[in-house]
């Protein structure tokens, strides 16, 4: 507690004296500080009682007359102190070096003489600021009460403001003798520093801490003591001549990089400059010019001639990506993003590159020999223990499919390396990435068998790739199809092929059903639903058969009937809709008209009728056909001994199991109900008689029961390698093999390449369904636009159906024409260019 | 006042408190007329650009640690110190005995009435002796005022013109109040109108203490007579 009153002492005015003329005394005392302050001999000095004689002043109101009294100080100061030896380093060798460059000064003396002008004006700038800071300091309450009162420049800004008016911006007493115009000493500081940096770019070592602390000195003097931030010298005047030097020396060096000719060179050499560049803004210069000098390096050596560059013979850009130069493309790539970000230079030849690679491929493909097989699937015949192994060289057909999967490869190994490319050196940059996919969806397309070669290679890898092989294994090839699928433009040509060999392989078991599945999976979610409908019915057709044979096997048992000579029935019901049509039989009766069914053994009859019974039974309103070039028979055969014969397999009775197609089962059984002699023959006509096969299905079939040695139980004659119409066939009752099960080659197992025959044949098919899908698409748009102009309907058709195909605009107009005639539509009176709907 | 455990500001006040004087981390001496205070320069450099340039320049405070102030009024300084430590320094100082250089360790709640408290007081009279003095401080406060608009103190000179308005209102007959109002135009700047303006308000508020002889000499000398005028024709 606090009780005891305060006591008022009387006032002391020890501040204010009634001496009013105290300017004096006072000004004597900073005046005194002053030049301790510029000899350096602070030390001695009391801040406080500096401190108190400028309040002092301020206190009697000669706030004014202080800061002029400090000015004329510092300037007479400047003048008869620091001006001279200043003048003195402006050595008329200096001033011929800096500013005429002389010839035969060599850059060590050029070097020795600027850095030495260079020293001796930061040490005498250190001086000045360092005194210009503790002037300030002293003098603080007549900055914070008469300076900001007046709005003058601060006594900082004012005195710091001396160096650039008495130092860089004098001229020493007009024109040098030497020089007809007038120079100022910031211009030789200028030219000794341009001319300190070249030489650090020609290789030199030079003092970068001297040439910092130079251009701070720039960015703490502005052009007038108003300071304001963007009036630096450093960026009014030093600034623009670095860059504009800079300029001219990246210009000539660039010239001189394309007379080398070396792309990569350049490259190199460009990175190089833009990181040095960098470093000399982080360390010589200021950071304020980072961008700016980048800049200009970016424009005169990358921009200025990029084309060139990159269109060098022997080392350009094409040179780069054949031959996998990642280093070179990604330092490429960095220069481009800095100076476009469409990165336009690159994506065009990225893209010509593809496309010529692409096209290359086709070249490749036209001038292979495939007549030699591949090693591996030479591997592969021989353990299927097909005849085929021997079949060297190979058949037309089996060339045609190597040459299929050799161009998927091909394009696979392309887009492997440019995905590499993308992946290592392009940054995974989605422009770049979305352009060179165009490119290989554009020369893909432009290939015209490609949609086939793709389901071709499926094929190939699903029928007999899969088995034994890993889960990676799969994944590889899945992704693989599914990448190729995405390039194609023509996906209902795809759709086609890949029911046709899909049907092929589910039907003969060739293949996994779970990988087909998620094959079909990825297909739907790449392409959508109405794509995979019909592979998801082939499956659900398949499944469904499944387990309905075993439901009728069960019916069969139950109806306790045993019947000795047992036929085992395996069956698939397929919907229609949802098999090509060529498995269906559809296209066989086409071609040589109704020629209804081909005639089954009455056995074979039997069992057709029982299962049809049992099939249609509960499932009213169906037709179930039987379509035996589709199916296969596992056919037990005997042989007996042949009288005469002691030793030898042709001395015993011999049971073979023979496995061939329905039709071969069917021509088997002509020869096996006993009402053939031993050596009768029958001849082509008789067969087909009795079968009603057609013609080119019996071809086939006749010619694998009896041309190759390994399954021909028939005998032909004449012997011939081919089946003609001519020929008769017997029984061979000579017939042996070393293994019980035989397999006789099913002619339609494999999928082939399409001759130009049948291929013209898909096209027409395809061109009819593309037909239907365009009217369709036609009534559809107009049905909900009513008018529309000829151009805009194109249009709409056009992105309607992008997700499946490209329909040719002369189709379109076609099928106009068509709808017009039909009267779906008519042409809007006086506009022959536009139609209205016609409900 | 009930225990709490306690608060982030207070815990750093009360660490304020415990280096008050501390010799421990002193590294400053301010010295005035024989006082002597051990300081610590990261409490005073920063508030005051005075005292950052005395201690960072190549002056010889730097070099010796001790900042001698011997032309301010030793009384004015002490407060100055207090507050750099306290946020506030108290109504009616310490006497003299208890000995410069070596401040006493004293509870902030007798001593440092908080502004609120003061205010209180204020309502209820000047004769209850709620930590305040009856006596008036105007004369001190107006020379912490000038001692921190000399050594832009900011916030010290917004704390001694508040505790001046309220002594101002109370005891503006006082002898101390003459005193006060001479200090206040002769310690500082024309310019510094703070002190001015508390002077003229209360004098205008007042008007009676024109009738004292002291209070008249006092306008006929100073530039209050200008302010005053202003001040009673409504433009200031």
């Amino acid at each position: 507690m606090a009780s005891r009153p305060n006591k008022i002492r009387p006032i002391r005015r020890p501040i204010m004296s009634k001496d009013s003329n105290e300017f004096t005394p006072c000004w004597e005392i900073l005046k005194n500080a002053l030049t301790d302050i510029h000899n350096k001999n602070a030390s001695q000095l009391s801040f406080e009682h500096l401190y108190r004689a400028s309040y002092k002043i301020v206190m009697k109101k000669k706030g004014e007359l202080l800061y002029n009294h400090v000015k004329a100080f510092e300037e007479q100061w400047f003048r008869h102190h620091v001006l001279p030896p200043i003048a003195e380093l402006v050595s008329a060798n200096l001033i011929s070096i800096a500013l005429l460059q002389v010839p035969g000064s060599s850059a060590h003396e050029r070097r020795e003489t600027g850095e030495r002008f260079l020293r001796g004006i930061r040490s005498t700038w250190e001086d000045h600021n360092t005194s210009m800071n503790m002037v300030a300091d002293i003098l603080m309450y007549l900055e914070r009460t008469y300076v900001s009162e007046s709005r003058q420049p601060s006594i900082f800004a004012a005195t710091i403001g001396l160096f650039r008016d008495h130092i860089l911006r004098n001229d020493l007493g007009g024109s040098s003798e030497q020089l007809d115009q007038r120079f100022l000493i910031f211009d030789i500081l200028n030219a000794v520093v341009l001319d300190l940096i070249n030489m650090e770019r020609d290789g030199d070592i030079i003092d970068r801490n001297l040439l910092r602390q130079i251009t701070s000195m720039l960015e703490a003097l502005y052009e007038t003591d108003d300071e304001l931030e963007n009036t630096k010298l450093y960026l009014t005047v030093f600034e623009p001549r670095f860059l504009s030097a800079s300029q001219g020396f990246y210009k000539a060096e660039c010239e001189k990089l394309l007379r080398e000719g070396n792309a990569s060179a350049w490259l190199r050499h460009t990175q190089r400059r833009l990181r040095e560049e960098q470093d000399r803004c982080d360390t010589s210069l200021s950071i304020l010019t980072t961008d700016k000098i980048a800049s200009v390096v970016e424009q005169e050596l990358i921009v200025a001639k990029l084309n060139d560059f990159l269109a060098m013979e022997g080392s350009g850009m094409k040179n780069m990506i054949d031959h996998d130069h990642h280093e070179d493309l990604s330092i490429l790539y960095q220069l481009i993003c800095r100076v476009d970000k469409t990165k336009n230079a690159l994506k065009t030849i990225l893209q010509s590159r593809v496309m010529d690679l692409g096209l290359e491929i086709e070249q490749t493909l036209k001038n292979t020999d495939f007549s030699a097989p591949a090693p591996g699937a030479d591997a592969e015949d021989a353990a299927e223990g097909e005849e085929k192994a021997k079949v060297q060289p190979l058949s037309a057909a089996a060339q045609q499919t190597a040459a299929a999967i050799k161009w998927v490869d091909d394009v696979l190994q392309l887009k492997d390396k440019f995905d590499n490319l993308s992946k290592i050196c392009f940054n995974e940059d989605l422009v770049l990435q979305s352009a060179v996919t165009k490119s290989f969806s554009e020369f893909i397309n432009m290939f015209s068998r490609s949609s086939e070669f793709v389901s071709l290679f499926i094929d190939d890898s699903l029928k007999r790739g899969l088995k034994g092989k890993s889960d990676e294994d799969v994944e590889v090839v899945l992704q693989k199809a599914i990448i190729l699928l995405r390039y194609l433009a023509d996906r209902d040509l795809f759709e086609r092929y890949h029911q046709k060999h899909l049907a092929r392989r589910l039907l003969h078991s060739k293949s996994e059903i779970h990988i087909e599945k998620e094959l079909v999976r990825r297909m739907r979610a790449e392409l959508g639903n109405h794509f995979t409908l019909k592979f998801e019915g082939m499956f659900k057709d398949m499944e469904l058969s499944k387990d309905l044979l075993e439901s009728y096997r069960d019916h069969v048992r139950n109806l306790g009937d045993p019947d000795t000579k047992k036929i085992d029935l395996g069956i698939h019901v397929l919907t229609t809709n949802n098999w090509p049509p060529e498995v269906m039989g559809r296209s066989a009766s086409q071609e040589e008209g109704d020629r209804g069914d081909c005639i089954f053994p009455p056995a074979i009859q039997r069992l057709q009728a029982s299962f049809s019974k049992y099939y249609l039974d509960d499932r009213n309103g169906r037709v179930l056909t039987f379509v035996a070039s589709a199916g296969t028979a596992d056919v037990k055969c005997a042989f007996p001994k042949i009288p005469g014969k002691t030793s030898g397999p042709l001395s015993k009775d011999r049971r073979y199991e023979l496995n061939v197609s329905t039709y071969g089962m069917i021509v088997l059984d002509l020869f096996n109900n006993g009402e053939l002699e031993d050596d009768e023959r029958l001849s082509f006509e008789d067969i087909q008689t009795k079968t009603n096969i057609p013609t080119q299905d019996l071809i086939r079939t006749l010619g694998s029961l009896s041309i190759p040695p390994r399954s021909r139980v028939l005998v032909k004659e004449p012997m011939s390698k081919s089946v003609k119409p001519t020929d008769k066939f017997g029984f061979n009752a000579q017939f042996v093999s070393k293994t019980i099960k035989i397999k006789a080659p099913v002619i339609s197992g494999t999928s082939k390449v399409e001759d130009v025959e049948q291929r013209k044949e898909t096209e027409r098919k395809n061109d009819q369904t593309r037909a239907h899908v365009v009217d369709a698409a036609i009534v559809r748009i107009m049905k909900q636009r009513k008018e529309l102009s000829h151009t805009q309907l194109t249009t709409e058709v056009i992105s309607q159906l992008a997700g499946r195909f490209k329909p040719e605009i002369s189709m379109i107009k076609k099928r106009i024409e068509d709808l017009l005639t039909r009267e779906y539509l008519e042409r809007i009176d006086g506009d022959i260019a536009a139609y209205r709907y016609l409900a | 006042m009930a225990l709490m455990s306690p608060q982030p500001n207070d815990e750093l006040l009360s660490s304020l408190d415990n280096l008050f004087g501390d010799k421990a981390y002193s590294d400053l001496t301010v010295t005035c007329r024989g006082d002597e205070y051990k300081v610590h320069k990261a409490i005073i450099c920063p508030r005051s650009p005075f005292f950052a340039s005395a201690c960072n320049g190549p002056f010889q405070e730097a070099r010796t640690g001790i900042i001698d102030l011997p032309d301010d009024d030793p009384q004015a300084v002490k407060l100055m110190i207090r507050y750099f430590y306290y946020l506030d320094y108290p109504q009616q100082p310490e006497a003299q005995d208890k000995g410069p250089g070596t401040p006493n360790k004293v509870s902030t709640k007798t001593n440092f009435p908080m502004p609120a408290m003061a205010a209180g007081a204020k309502k209820s009279g000047p004769k209850k002796k709620v930590g305040y003095s009856p006596q008036p401080n105007l004369t001190v406060h107006a020379r912490v005022y000038a001692l921190a608009e000399k050594y832009d103190i900011k916030g010290l000179k917004t704390l001694s013109l508040g505790k001046f308005e309220i002594e101002a209102d109370l005891h503006w007959d006082s002898d101390d109040f003459m005193c006060a109002v001479e200090e206040v135009y002769t310690s500082t700047v024309d310019e510094d109108r703070g002190m001015r303006d508390a002077v003229v308000e209360a004098v205008y508020n007042n008007a009676g203490v024109l009738e004292k002889e002291s209070m008249q000499n006092l306008v006929k000398r100073l530039p209050l007579c200008f302010d005053l005028m202003m001040r009673f024709r409504g433009w200031l």
